[in-house]
Parts: C-alpha cells; sequence; structure tokens
C-alpha cells in the first residue's frame, strides 16, 4: 500500500519514469522482434516448401539459384531417383515469358517448367482450385496445360479453364505465341503475391529452345526420412555421375544464408538498445534520486519508528521494480500495437507476406529478455538510492537539507 | 532576466542535457541511415549513364536480337547512341579457389560513349570506375556470326587484382553454361564491392568482357537447340540527343513511342527510377521516422519532467521574483527559454556524437554487406529535419511548466515548497 501510494504521489513523476521506460523497451522490442520476424518467417517459408535437399548448378549461392543452370537434367533426376532414401525429386526449369494483361501491355513472368507428378511431393505450389496439367497434350492450339497462380490470374483477367498465351520474343524483333489451356489456380509458398506460371518441363524446355540439352535450374529432393540427409548428400557428392557440375544445399544451410542477412540488421539493432537502455537509466535515476532526496525526512521517521533500515532500502528497489513493471507492460502494449500497425501499412501498401510469415515476431525467450532488462534497469536505477538509506543514520537523514 | 536559477542543480541538468542528446542521437542516427538509403540511391541513379533503358522485368537476359534492336534504335534521330550489354555469373579458376563472379559483356566502342571523361560508367545505377579499357573496340567474336576473332580480352575488379595478385596481361579461364572458356586480363576497374562482407559469399568480383564473348560463355549467343544464332541481352542502354533530353514532352513522347514499338520490354527512365526508388524508400522512411518520434518523445518527456520539478522546487524563488516585480512575460521567457536552451545545446552536441555515430554505421554496413556505398549520412539536410522533430515537440511539450510557472501564486510566498 506504501509503495503504490508512493506511485500516486507525484503523478507526473510517475507517468515520466514508467512512460520512459515503455517507450525505450517497445523500440527494442519492435527491432528486436522484426529481425526474428525475419528470421522465423525465412525458416517457415523454407520449410513450407518441403524439400530436405537442394541440386543446383555448381558454385551457385543458395540465393542466386534462379541465375543459374545445369544441363542433362532429366538424365540426373532419374540417378537421383534410384538413390536409396530419395522418396521424390522433382527437377525445374526456370525460364522468364511474356504474358499481355488485362489492361492490353505486356508483363514478362516467371514460368516453372516442372514435373506434376514429383512436384505433387512437395508443398511450395498450392492448388488453390483446379488441377495438376498433365503433359503431353498437344491438341492443335491449346498445347499443354498450366497452373497460373492467383496474382497471375488477377492480372491477365483469366479464369479456370481459359486459356493463356505466353509470347517469346525472336531475334527478328518479333515473337511467338504458345497457347496452354489453365488447369489451375495456384499459391506460391514462398512468394504469395508473385504473378508466375507452372508448364511442364519438358515443354519449356522446348519452346525456350533448350531441351537438346535438357537444362534445368534445380532439383528439389525429399528423403524418405530426415536421418539419411548425410548419406544422400555423401552420395551426390562423391558418386553421383554429374558431381563435377552440381552442389547440393541443405534445408538448414539456405537458412543460415539467410540469416547472415539478418545478423546485419541485429547487429546494427545493437547501438540502438545501447542508446534506449541508457537512456532509460539516466531518467530512471535521475527522477528517482531526486524522489528519494525529497522523502529523506519521511524515511527518516520511519526508520525513528522502528522500521529496520533494510527494509526501507528494500522498499526503496521495490518501489523502482514497480516502476519498471508498469512500464513493462506498457512497453508490450505499446510495440504490440506499433507492429500491428506498421505491419497492416506494409501488407496494406507494400507487399503481401507469404500464409505462415510474419514481419514481426515476439518469442517468449525474448519477452523474459526484455522483463529482466527493465528489473535491471529499476535495480540498476535505485540501487545508490537505496544503498544511500543504508548508510544514513536517521538523524542524519532528518537534518538533512531539504530539497 | 537571468537563467542562473535553473543551473543551481548542475548535476541535474547535466543528466537532462545527457538524456536529451543521446535521443537526439537516436533520432539522428536513424534519420541519417535512411537518408542515405535513399539519396545514395537516388545519387547513383542520376548518375547513370544511359537517359533510357530498354530491358526486361528479370535479369533474364530476355532480349534476343540485341546487336540488331540497337541498331534499329540507334538508327533513330532521336538517338546519339544505343549498345546492348548482358549480364551473367561465371566461375573463375584464380589460385585454386572456383569463384563465382558477376559479368557484363559490353561493345566496348560503344560503352565507351556513356563514359563520363573520369573513366566512371554508371549502369544501371552500379558503379564501374574504370582505368584501362579494351584494345579492341568492336565486337568481332559477333561480326562473324559468333565464329569471329575471338578478343579474350577481360577487365577485372580491383578487389581480384588486390586479393589474387593477378596483372596485366595474367591468363583467367572462366566457366559457364556455354563452357570453358580463357582470357587475358587488359584492365582494372573498381566497383562497389569491397570483395568482403555477405556479398562475397553469392560473387567474389565482377568483370567485363566484350558481349559477344560473355553471351558465348553463358550460353546466351546460340540456341542450345539448333544452333542458330540468338543474341541475347539483358538490355539496351539509350543515350538521346541534348535536344530531347531538354524537352521533357518530347522526351516522354519519344520513351512512349519506344514502349509502343516493342510492347514486350521495359523502357525505364531517370523519371520511372526515381518513381520507383520513392516506392522503396517510403517504408524505411515510415520505419526511420516513427523510431524518431519515439526517442525524441522520451527524451523530450524528460526535459518536461526536469523542468517541472524545477518550477516546484524552486517555487519559492519565482514566488519572490513575482513579488520583487517580475511581470509574467519575464517568468515566462525565463523558465521557457531555460528549457529551450538545454535542448538547443543538447541537440548541438548530439551533433557531434551523431557524426561519429553515423561514421561506424557506415563503416559497419559497409564491412558487413560488402558494398561500399553510403548508409548513413549525416548532412543539413537531416540535421535541419531532427532539429524540426526536437524543436517542435520540445516547444509544444514545455509549454505546460513554463505555465505552471507563470501561474504560480503569490499567496504561498510563505508556504513550503510544494510536493508534486
Amino acid at each position: 500500500m506504501y509503495l503504490t501510494g508512493n506511485l500516486k504521489r507525484r503523478p507526473l513523476r510517475t507517468v515520466t519514469i514508467i512512460l520512459t521506460i515503455a517507450l525505450a523497451i517497445s523500440i527494442n522490442i519492435s527491432l528486436s522482434s522484426l529481425s526474428s520476424g525475419l528470421s522465423y518467417s525465412a525458416r517457415e517459408l523454407i520449410e513450407d516448401v518441403g524439400m530436405d535437399l537442394i541440386v543446383l548448378p555448381r558454385g551457385t549461392a543458395p540465393l542466386l539459384m534462379e541465375l543459374t543452370t545445369m544441363d542433362w537434367g532429366h538424365r540426373m533426376w532419374e540417378e537421383i531417383m534410384e538413390i536409396e532414401h530419395v522418396e521424390a525429386a522433382a527437377p525445374r526449369y526456370l525460364s522468364y515469358l511474356f504474358v499481355r494483361c488485362s489492361d492490353g501491355n505486356f508483363t514478362e513472368v516467371p514460368v516453372y517448367g516442372i514435373m506434376p507428378e514429383m512436384e505433387m511431393k512437395f508443398t511450395q505450389f498450392r492448388i488453390k482450385e483446379g488441377f495438376y496439367f498433365t503433359s503431353g497434350n498437344d491438341s492443335g492450339e491449346v498445347r499443354d496445360g498450366a497452373l497460373l497462380s492467383s496474382a497471375l490470374l488477377k492480372k491477365t483477367g483469366l479464369g479456370v479453364g481459359d486459356a493463356v498465351v505466353f509470347h517469346i520474343p525472336t531475334p527478328e524483333g518479333g515473337w511467338r505465341e504458345f497457347s496452354f489451356q489453365i488447369t489451375g489456380e495456384y499459391t506460391d509458398a514462398l512468394n504469395e503475391d508473385g504473378k508466375e506460371a507452372l508448364i511442364s518441363l519438358t515443354t519449356l524446355q522446348v519452346i525456350t529452345g533448350v531441351r537438346e540439352k535438357d537444362t534445368i535450374s534445380e532439383i528439389l529432393i525429399k528423403l524418405t526420412d530426415e536421418r539419411w540427409e548425410e548419406d544422400v548428400r555423401e552420395y551426390l557428392t562423391q558418386q553421383f555421375t554429374y558431381r563435377d557440375s552440381i552442389t547440393v544445399y541443405s534445408e538448414e544451410e539456405i537458412y543460415e544464408e539467410v540469416q547472415r542477412i539478418v545478423d546485419i540488421l541485429d547487429n546494427f539493432s545493437l547501438i540502438i538498445y545501447l542508446l534506449t537502455t541508457t537512456i532509460s537509466l539516466i531518467i530512471f535515476s535521475t527522477i528517482f534520486i531526486i524522489n528519494l532526496l525529497e522523502r529523506r525526512e519521511e524515511l527518516g521517521v520511519l526508520n525513528i519508528l522502528g522500521i529496520p533500515r533494510r527494509a526501507i532500502a528494500s522498499g526503496v528497489l521495490a518501489e523502482g521494480i514497480l516502476y519498471s513493471m508498469a512500464g513493462f507492460v506498457l512497453a508490450l502494449v505499446l510495440s504490440n500495437a506499433f507492429m500491428r500497425g506498421f505491419s497492416s501499412i506494409v501488407q496494406k501498401y507494400y507487399w503481401k507476406l507469404p500464409e505462415g510469415a510474419t514481419l514481426f515476431y515476439s518469442s517468449l525467450p525474448a519477452t523474459l529478455y526484455f522483463f529482466l532488462l527493465c528489473i535491471a534497469i529499476a535495480l540498476v536505477s535505485t540501487l545508490p538510492g537505496a544503498l544511500y538509506y543504508l548508510k544514513k543514520t536517521p538523524v542524519e537523514l532528518i537534518r538533512g537539507e531539504s530539497v | 532576466m537571468s537563467l542562473s536559477w535553473l543551473f543551481l542543480k548542475g548535476r541535474r541538468v547535466v543528466a537532462t542535457s545527457v538524456a536529451v542528446m543521446l535521443s537526439a542521437v537516436l533520432v539522428l542516427s536513424m534519420l541519417s541511415v535512411s537518408e542515405a538509403l535513399e539519396k545514395s540511391a537516388e545519387k547513383r541513379e542520376r548518375a547513370s549513364s544511359e537517359d533510357i533503358l530498354l530491358t526486361t522485368a528479370y535479369l533474364s537476359n530476355g532480349i534476343p536480337g540485341g546487336h540488331a534492336l540497337s541498331e534499329e534504335i540507334s538508327s533513330d534521330s532521336n538517338v546519339t547512341v544505343a549498345t546492348p550489354i548482358s549480364l551473367a555469373i561465371a566461375s573463375a579458376l584464380v589460385g585454386g579457389e572456383d569463384l563465382p563472379l558477376v559479368g557484363v559483356g559490353v561493345i566496348p566502342g560503344e560503352i565507351e560513349k556513356f563514359m563520363g571523361e573520369d573513366g566512371v560508367l554508371f549502369i544501371s545505377g552500379q558503379k564501374m570506375e574504370i582505368s584501362d579499357f579494351f584494345e579492341e573496340k568492336g565486337d568481332p567474336y559477333f561480326a562473324g556470326g559468333y565464329k569471329g576473332r575471338w578478343t579474350g580480352e577481360i577487365l577485372l575488379d580491383e578487389v581480384l587484382k588486390g586479393k589474387y595478385g593477378l596483372r596485366k596481361g595474367s591468363r583467367i579461364e572462366l566457366s559457364g553454361p556455354g563452357g570453358r572458356m580463357n582470357f587475358t586480363v587488359s584492365g582494372f576497374f573498381s566497383t562497389t564491392l569491397t570483395g568482403g562482407g555477405v556479398v562475397s559469399y553469392y560473387v567474389k568480383g565482377a568483370f567485363m568482357v566484350h558481349l559477344s564473348e560473355l553471351q558465348a560463355l553463358s550460353g546466351l549467343a546460340l540456341s542450345p537447340d539448333n544452333g542458330t544464332v540468338v543474341d541475347r541481352c539483358w538490355g539496351i542502354l539509350i543515350k538521346v540527343s541534348e535536344k530531347l533530353r531538354e524537352d521533357n514532352e518530347a522526351f516522354e513522347s519519344f520513351a512512349s513511342s519506344l514502349k509502343a514499338r516493342y510492347p514486350l520490354y521495359k523502357v525505364i527512365t531517370l523519371q520511372e527510377r526515381f518513381k520507383r526508388l520513392d516506392e522503396q524508400y517510403n517504408l524505411v522512411k515510415v520505419y526511420s521516422f516513427s523510431i524518431s518520434f519515439i526517442s525524441a518523445s522520451v527524451g523530450l518527456l524528460f526535459l518536461l519532467a526536469i523542468m517541472y520539478i524545477n518550477v516546484q522546487q524552486k517555487g519559492q524563488l519565482l514566488r519572490v521574483l513575482k513579488a520583487i516585480g517580475a511581470s509574467n512575460r519575464d517568468i515566462f521567457l525565463e523558465v521557457y527559454l531555460s528549457s529551450l536552451l538545454i535542448l538547443f545545446v543538447s541537440f548541438l552536441s548530439a551533433i557531434l556524437v551523431s557524426y561519429f555515430v553515423a561514421g561506424y554505421i557506415n563503416d559497419y554496413f559497409v564491412s558487413s554487406t560488402g558494398i561500399d556505398v553510403s548508409y548513413a549520412i549525416l548532412n543539413t539536410s537531416v540535421a535541419l529535419k531532427a532539429f524540426l522533430i526536437f524543436a517542435g515537440l520540445g516547444a509544444v511539450l514545455n509549454l505546460y511548466p513554463t505555465f505552471k510557472a507563470v501561474r504560480i501564486k503569490l499567496e504561498g510566498v510563505r508556504a513550503p515548497p510544494e510536493r508534486w
């Protein structure tokens, strides 16, 4: 009661201390949640693809996987499928084709050449409507089936069952057209807003002129059990016929690549943590010391009345912790409001985050860390005051110059 | 009028000034990062050597017949020069290491016309400072239908020179989807790559070769299926005539005519790049402004509280001043100017500290990303923006303790100091 009474006695000072802690900690929470959100989303999205290993052209870093190609894709795929413990392998070839939008303009879109029966074992491309096409359905004008992402369907004004025409420019300055029947609509787990399409691997190789060399971009591998990861990787790097033309990465290694970039942001945030924590310490300790000096006589009287000095000092510490707790609770409220507001601005005006991804992510350990930081700020700020009361006699306190 | 009463509590004033200064440092740092990201990108875009870039949406080398298309565009009377360029990733075996390199394919005689007198070339905002150049200015390998003379000339990134001891005349083998090809180093150029940081995990450096030789190396010259010439490139750099550049309306009309002639490709002008940059950096600006506003509020709230405590604790002094004839205006100015003085001095010190903080942030990002561009700029505009936030908020918040001081009752002159 005495403690809470002190909080009410000087409302402006109480509000200042609590708000200072709340604002400073909420900056820290939102920054930490931003980097946690990026890490968390990266892991979620990579896991969403449902692969254990990925085979890329030799020397390709995971995040540059779309810029390079390798040849003899089908032969590679066949050999990989024969490896023990491989449940599925999905070869893909990425090319860029042009499609006419509903406004009459052309747009260039990524088109993945895939093997539908293999791609079904992975979860990057999620069918929302319709079904995967079957290859080789060449019947006059409509050559084959295609799946279009929801965003591309919206952009082109097409729907499932319609025909989509892809354009490929020719060296002579014109273009060739290839029609496909849209058999389904899907979303890409890695890029929910992506305007993209899926067609048969062989068809894409033929229309882009790389069938002869059987060019592909990557092969996703799913194992019967994760524990075989090292065995399969060892086979691929040591016994695989095409071992000199490939690089193998695990899901974890791709995540580590993303984390390397998030770490840069994390380290930068340290400067801000340091500044905000120092500011809170200065403000908390200054106002708290002013408060204590003003109550010097009162605390001296309490001591004379029989309350031990140790109890008075503990009360001072408890008062500080009470301030910091109130600040922490307010910080949680403020940071959540800020993060929600900022996320909705991003989602509304900039980009739609894929399902499972989040811009900010607050984990329990991080929340606990900031809770402890608040306690630490309170202790460091109030400890000098508490020690002061431990050292002084009641007479010294009462005689002390009033401030 | 004297401000001395305020400074009777020296340690308190110092603590307040330090807290306000640190919150100003935070504001200045956040704003300088946001300024740098936007302004350095804008500066690079503005320095771009081309007026118009005809390209595809992705780094896809999606324009076939690049040489012919470029010639066709060059024949337009509004165009001074147009040249095709290609981009590709290739790997080089240097010193036993397999180095992934990013390559640019150019026609030297044409790209030279896009370079400044100092040998600086900006391709789509990417700076290249070229010290030595190709001897062969044409593209002879293409001239012979991709069977012509192979020059093998290559310009390398300075980073590779320093790190791997490569010299003019050194031989280097590059491999790409088109096979393995030999080149001889004919010079060096510097880019924003430092050879370290996170970028070095992806590319260790850059190189520049004749366009057709890069096309051959990266399988962009001939169709892999039937061997016919496809001559794929990433874009066509276009420099328009002085007359057209100065006439905005005519320039826009020319850009639109290019869009109509080549509907598959993107026609990117400087204005469009700025618009894109604005969209990209708006989010950074919103985020940094929010953090700045919160941190400014923290520091200024503290200043408000301390000023209020001062007014309350020095209430007797103020009453005496009033009793001996000080007007409300005098009291107002004394309290208000004191708080603004603390704010102003703290802000000035913050500028000095932020200068070093901005330098540290810059060095940190350059070393951790491996790209040598500005990441924090502390200029007059940043200082002014931060000052406006501080002065605006401070001026409003400090009215509260000031009015409390003005309204202090003279009757209480005999009363003990008021507690609040």
